[in-house]
């Protein structure tokens, strides 16, 4: 019985050309994935935790997972409630933990235990690889059930959903998941984490998951400054009909009294910030997420017929000056 | 003016209804009558009626206020007797899944219910219905 079928990568002695079907087993597919998904599994679940927690509206529980081996751990902004009173448990092993940071921006929460000695945990993958039909696995707690896998794919990379931007681009995997497993990681069949699930899809067949690079930024912001540092530009951007060198992004508007007004003019079209290319004006989403406040950053940007490399040193940014950001409208983030 | 109106009347006074449309007014004033009575509060009527029988009786009107409070006292002993008996009667001693009140040594001065306060519930499982998302694409 040989009515299963695989996709090969082209062979680098094969002239290029469609792809090349591998006639596999079912039993023999079915195997492996089988095989595959529990390593997975089986290596995670030493660095993934639930997480749970008290507010004045009762408990909340969630998972998390180990970052590094001091105690460090990554869940949910809404898992650890106030921060008052959160623990962490694992099998028969329970700890106290206290609160590191929680980032309204991206929703995520870094917690500490001590105590627990060197912590196993999650190697980190390269996020940037996950694409449309990447498989994927969610480790984490259902409900008050033991840690389980989840298997599914990438439907593909969004920054919005139903009309609301996200805060940087996201991962929707098909996966199936249930209460109780937001904070969980996200791995790649190698065993490493590419994101943290972060909500579910209404059917509740799917889910978004923030890569682990946007999670990345908030821990080593909390490492090298004791908190959580966005940064913000100053600048308003509209999308123009025609690219200039492969950007649609260009300065509308600088705010005199932000961070850009010294270098950048309205009419600039913003080619690059980082290492994040800009094409469209949604890139801009990633591009903020990214900057550090008092961390300077090289803009590129065509004036004219010149393009030009600018620095840029961020301001601190408007959520972190009071939660403010959420009461702005689109494009109005000029005075905060 | 006056003749037109004299030979009006004139005409009117041949326009006798039949006998039908008297047999049909009795009737409806009777329909009538009874309706009109219905519209009265159950106790007015039987009001009327009591007065009807005895012309001669009269109630002070502080009566009134000692009946109704009478019969507030009457049904609040009633109740109570029966919730007492509830609560100790031997049938329902072993099985009664009512929650009872346990009251704490004199001088402790609280009484704790065994309802499960709000820390006893399931916990809430966290899985946002999606990310956090309040930022505009074209400003940073």
């Amino acid at each position: 019985m040989l009515a299963g079928a695989a996709l090969a990568g082209p062979a680098a002695a094969n002239p290029p050309g469609p792809p090349q079907l591998l006639e596999v087993d079912d039993s023999t597919m079915a195997h492996a994935i089988e095989t595959t998904v529990s390593e997975v599994f089986e290596s995670a679940v030493p660095s993934v935790v639930r997480v749970e927690s008290d507010d004045e509206l009762g408990k909340i529980s969630g998972t998390g997972f180990f970052a590094d081996s001091t105690g460090t751990i990554y869940t949910l902004a809404s898992v650890v409630g106030d921060g008052l009173s959160v623990s962490v448990t694992r099998g028969d092993q329970r700890w106290p933990a206290k609160l590191l940071a929680k980032d309204p921006r991206s929703g995520i929460a870094l917690i500490k235990v001590d105590g627990a000695g060197a912590t196993p945990f999650l190697e980190k993958g390269e996020c940037g690889e996950v694409k449309a039909s990447s498989p994927l696995v969610v480790v984490g707690f259902p409900f008050d059930h033991d840690v389980s896998p989840s298997f599914g794919i990438a439907g593909g990379l969004d920054r919005k959903s139903q009309g609301k931007f996200f805060t940087t681009t996201h991962i929707r995997a098909n996966i199936p998941v249930q209460r109780g497993q937001g904070g969980s990681p996200v791995l790649n069949l190698d065993g490493q984490v590419v994101g943290v699930l972060v909500s579910g899809l209404e059917s509740g067949a799917g889910c978004f998951v923030l890569p682990i690079r946007a999670a990345e930024k908030v821990r080593q912001d909390v490492v090298r400054f004791g908190d959580v540092r966005h940064g913000w530009a100053g600048v308003t951007v509209h999308e123009m009909p025609m690219a200039v060198q492969g950007s649609h992004l260009m300065i509308d508007r600088v705010d005199p009294s932000g961070p850009a007004s010294s270098q950048f003019r309205s009419g600039d079209v913003v080619l690059q910030v980082g290492d994040i290319a800009i094409h469209d004006p949604e890139d801009a989403l990633d591009a903020s997420f990214f900057l550090t406040a008092g961390e300077p950053v090289a803009v590129r940007i065509a004036r004219g017929e010149e393009v030009l490399d600018l620095q840029l040193t961020p301001a601190e940014h408007p959520l972190d000056r009071g939660n403010e950001l959420q009461a702005l409208g689109p494009g109005s983030l000029m005075a905060p | 003016m006056n003749t037109d109106i004299h030979k009006l009347l004139r005409l009117k006074r041949y326009e006798t209804p039949t006998s039908d449309y008297f047999e049909r007014f009795l009737d409806e004033f009777n329909e009538r009558q009874r309706s009109e009575l219905l519209r009265q509060p159950t106790w007015n009527l039987l009001w009327e009626r009591l007065v009807g029988v005895f012309p001669e009786f009269r109630v002070p009107n502080l009566a009134y206020a000692g009946v109704a409070a009478a019969a507030v006292v009457l049904s609040t002993f009633i109740l109570v007797t029966q919730k007492d008996t509830a609560l100790t009667g031997p049938g329902l001693a072993l099985n009664d899944p009512r929650p009872t009140v346990n009251v704490l040594p004199p001088g402790s001065g609280d009484i704790r219910f065994p309802v499960s306060s709000r820390s006893e519930f399931p916990p809430h499982y966290v899985l946002e219905a999606r990310p956090v998302s309040y930022e505009s694409p074209y400003s940073f």
